[in-house]
């Protein structure tokens, strides 16, 4: 019998707390959703009928373009939902990500009090997060300093929170015109630059950005 | 035991870091004709279909200011109007089993006459990660 090995995670750093995967294991074909009490960064992949995961991607296209499946799963800031685009069914996996600083008490969330967590995986880091509140009125550029001095990888969110989908969440779009970015982010090595578009009409909206000490090799 | 071992009491469970990759897509110089679309594309090589992305990516060549030689997150789709010469981009990031794909489209509209393209580069940095599922 062999020794009893104890391992821990012993880490300065702070790493994306997931309260809860793969929601849904069984094909979806239509409308479903779990609410979740409190809001949260969603990422994921889903597969479709023809066997193939694909990223959840901006819906949208514009015109004389091929455009990709659209998104699949509609991540409320406090419900999961999916939706599907077309008749066929389609398997999503994804997690939800605790933002710092809320409360979480959705039975569904994993509890893991008192646990060892073992582990061969090098979590990414979490070198700088945070949010703030914008309106659409206008096109806006927010810079957050990180200081790293090379090109970090990072994670944005968009939630929105007021008229049409209130409080729909997911990574930002990225679009442009013929003067640069007029949605998304750009990154060098001391800053991110986070523009989000103008929208009529005007809504609240609340970004998320987490910048992980991971470089782009 | 090791005095420096510890448990962790914690519901802590990051997203593991897979692997990255990265990718160029070059594009030589050529005429591009009135209402014409060119389309170019790389594969990078993926861990697993089932895992997830962050996703870098820079045009190098372009004319509009705001987007060449600048570092872009890429959610899966990015587009833009290019000046000097006047063109459309799309960017679409997708994955099937041979590992994610990196598509370019150009599309010059049909109001507009044939135009030279100058050399442009694409360069892609993507960073893989999974959590447990």
């Amino acid at each position: 019998m062999g020794d009893v090995q104890l391992q821990g995670l012993d880490s300065d750093y702070d790493i994306d707390k997931i309260l809860n995967s793969s929601r849904f294991l069984t094909p979806v074909t239509g409308f479903d959703y779990d609410d979740l009490g409190n809001d949260v960064l969603p990422l994921g992949i889903y597969k479709d009928s023809a066997g193939v995961w694909h990223d959840f991607q901006p819906a949208s296209a514009l015109s004389g373009f091929t455009i990709q499946p659209v998104n699949v799963v509609d991540i409320y800031s406090s419900r999961v939902a999916t939706e599907f685009a077309g008749s066929s069914a389609i398997i999503p996996k994804f997690v939800l990500i605790a933002i710092k600083g809320k409360e979480y008490t959705n039975q569904n969330f994993f509890k893991r009090k008192n646990e060892m967590v073992t582990s061969p995986e090098s979590y990414m880091k979490i070198h700088l997060q945070g949010e703030y509140d914008t309106t659409t009125a206008a096109q806006t550029t927010t810079e957050v300093t990180h200081g790293l001095g090379y090109i970090p990888m990072i994670n944005v969110w968009v939630k929105n929170i007021s008229s049409g989908f209130p409080n729909y969440i997911n990574r930002i779009t990225t679009s442009g015109d013929s003067a640069g970015l007029t949605n998304g982010v750009i990154i060098d090595e001391q800053k991110i630059y986070i523009t989000t578009g103008l929208v009529s009409p005007s809504r609240n909206i609340t970004v998320y950005y987490r910048i992980y000490l991971e470089n782009q090799e | 035991m090791n005095t420096d071992d510890r448990i962790i009491d914690d519901e802590l469970q990051g997203l593991g870091y897979l692997g990255q990759a990265s990718g160029t897509i070059s594009v030589a110089s050529f005429t591009f004709f009135s209402g014409a679309t060119q389309t170019f594309s790389t594969t990078l090589p993926l861990a697993s279909e089932q895992t997830m992305s962050i996703s870098n990516v820079k045009f190098s060549g372009v004319g509009n200011t705001g987007v060449n030689n600048k570092w872009i997150y890429s959610t899966g789709k990015l587009s833009f109007r290019n000046t000097s010469p006047s063109y459309d981009v799309l960017l679409l990031i997708d994955r099937t089993p041979d590992g994610q794909v990196i598509k370019v489209q150009l599309y010059n509209p049909t109001v507009a006459s044939n135009q030279t393209v100058p050399n442009i580069t694409i360069s892609i940095k993507s960073y893989y990660y999974a959590p447990s599922w």
